[in-house]
């Protein structure tokens, strides 16, 4: 079980919460406001938790789990961070998890043929085109590929890149929910952009 | 500044995070070094492509999914309060009631069997010098009940047929005790349920009839009227006077009552102690032995390093009995009255092995 990120870790002030009166009738037990919040927030989650593991359905798993912990632990959040901020660690958390899981399971299986091929370096292998593909298609190989790329990067490096590149979470937010100091999360992005520039090159060759 | 720091600097000069003087330094490297300027727009471009990535939707019906499991939850936390206490306001009273009831009901059996406990516990033991008949007959806390019996000092092969256990379950005397311990004895339970007492105390007039051989007449008429047992012993250790002073020298001598009736069968106590080999089997035969005198066993027990059994003979058998004791141990006697030949001798046999 994933544990639950302490939003005063993140944050000490109250925030302005569009969220907040749907938070307080969860706390007494109202299953509709609790609705009204999923609605909100599960496509962002979603976005999320996708990108970090890059499988749809698992992402989806695991997106209803972190959503089911939110639930039962809503008593304890206490409004000092965004609900979505709080809700995003959680989705962060149970990720985290389950690559854990997935990766210790992989290892005690035989490696796949879909596997994304590496050569010697840990670089991801170009893969040559086979027949003239349509806009859409070389659009979503693309998308995919670029996905292999963010799921070739370290989880920390992943998480910060996802978090702001993508979600565009402010660097203070991403720290709340990291519990890590901004001068951190900037340099560890740093880090992530370079090695997904990297990345990037070997798969596509040219970027232009 | 070299292409290698430049490389490192990009992300934080696109984020425009440096300080002037390195974004000016930045600058003016990008601008005379195509490999740097190259690895900028390299670098923009990866940005461009990964905040560029489409966003992907929820499955249909998915918030209904994620309801479904939340409701479900929420449906099993709520059920094991409602399953409780709804409604409160029938469920509470009646749940608050029930526990009194059940406090009450357990009061009440609990003072129900407190007497019963109280007549099971085995009662401590008597020690006193006096004789047997009144270290048997008269002994207040002397329980009826084979129960009474301590436990843990019996065993199955020393039990006695039931008559006798009926009959001589008090307590054992102790040997070497040397204060009469029978007034600190706490009052009988029987004292407060006058049928028990009768019972009890008709039973103990018994014992001593049989062990006196006098009619029960006098006793019984004594018996459930007399106040308590203590009472009773030291009424009756008044009246002994100096004859009861005299007997309590002795261990096992019975005390010759002034009340006594004339002419009552005299009885003599003998203390031995007799050694054997084996100890089970010297039980055996000593029984033998006692029932070709015709003997009574009156008592057995396990004792600390042997085994205590009293018996009560007719006097002018107790000299051949000796002699068949010595023939199975090493018999030492412990106290000897003065030559007794009429009447019944008690004999207490203490039968150790061999050291």
């Amino acid at each position: 079980m994933p544990e639950m990120p302490d939003p005063a870790d993140g944050q000490n002030r109250a925030i302005g919460d569009d969220d907040a009166g749907f938070v307080a009738r969860c706390r007494r037990g109202d299953t509709d406001a609790f609705a009204v919040l999923v609605r909100r927030h599960q496509k962002k989650m979603l976005n999320i938790a996708y990108r970090m593991i890059g499988d749809y359905d698992e992402a989806c798993d695991v997106v209803q789990e972190a959503f089911l912990s939110a639930w039962r632990a809503i008593g304890k959040f206490r409004g000092e961070a965004r609900f979505s901020t709080w809700l995003c660690g959680i989705v962060l958390n149970h990720a985290r998890s389950h690559m854990t899981q997935k990766a210790a399971r992989s290892r005690r299986e035989a490696w796949s043929l879909d596997d994304p091929v590496k050569s010697k370096d840990g670089s991801l292998l170009k893969e040559p085109s086979s027949r003239e593909e349509s806009v859409l298609e070389r659009l979503e190989k693309r998308e995919a590929k670029v996905q292999e790329c963010i799921g070739a990067l370290d989880n920390e490096q992943r998480e910060v890149l996802v978090l702001r590149d993508i979600q565009g979470f402010s660097y203070e937010e991403i720290g709340g929910m990291l519990k890590l100091p901004e001068g951190t999360v900037k340099s560890r992005l740093f880090r992530a952009r370079s090695a997904l520039k990297d990345g990037l090159l070997s798969v596509f060759g040219d970027l232009k | 500044m070299t292409c290698n720091e430049v490389d490192n600097l990009l992300p934080a000069y696109r984020e425009d995070l440096l300080s002037s003087e390195e974004r000016k330094s930045i600058a003016g490297h990008l601008a005379s070094c195509s490999r740097c300027s190259h690895a900028f727009a390299d670098l923009k471009r990866a940005d461009d492509l990964v905040r560029g990535l489409g966003e992907v939707e929820p499955p249909p019906f998915f918030e209904q999914r994620i309801m479904a499991r939340v409701r479900e939850e929420a449906g099993r936390k709520q059920g094991i309060l409602r399953r409780l206490f709804y409604p409160p306001h029938i469920k509470v009273p009646i749940q608050a009631l029930a526990t009194i009831l059940i406090a009450v009901l357990g009061f009440y059996v609990y003072q129900q069997g407190d007497p019963e406990m109280k007549q099971i516990v085995p009662l401590p033991m008597p020690r006193t010098e006096i004789g047997g008949d009144q270290g048997k007959a008269a002994s207040p806390q002397a329980p009826t009940d084979s129960s009474a019996v301590a436990p843990g000092q019996r065993s199955p092969a020393l039990d006695f047929p039931d008559v006798n256990r009926q009959q001589f379950a008090a307590p054992p005397l102790e040997k070497g005790g040397k204060a009469d311990r029978t007034k600190e004895l706490p009052a009988p339970a029987v004292e407060s349920h006058p049928s028990a007492m009768k019972s009890a105390a008709a039973v103990r007039t018994e014992a001593v009839d049989k062990v006196q051989g006098r009619a029960g007449e006098q006793q019984n008429a004594r018996g459930p009227e007399t106040s308590p047992p203590e009472r009773k012993y030291k009424d009756k250790s008044a009246d002994s006077g100096a004859a009861a002073e005299a007997s309590k020298k002795m261990m096992f001598t019975p005390a010759p009552s002034q009340s006594m009736p004339a002419g009552a069968v005299k009885e003599s106590a003998i203390d031995l102690t007799i050694q054997v080999r084996d100890v089970s089997a010297a039980i055996g035969e000593i029984e033998a032995h006692l029932r070709q005198a015709n003997a009574r066993i009156i008592e057995k027990q396990r004792r600390e390093g042997g085994v205590l059994l009293k018996a009560e003979m007719a006097a002018p058998d107790v000299d051949a009995f000796l002699d068949r004791l010595k023939a199975i141990g090493r018999v030492k006697l412990e106290k000897n009255p003065l030559a007794v030949t009429d009447g019944k001798v008690t004999i207490s046999i203490m039968i150790v092995g061999n050291p």
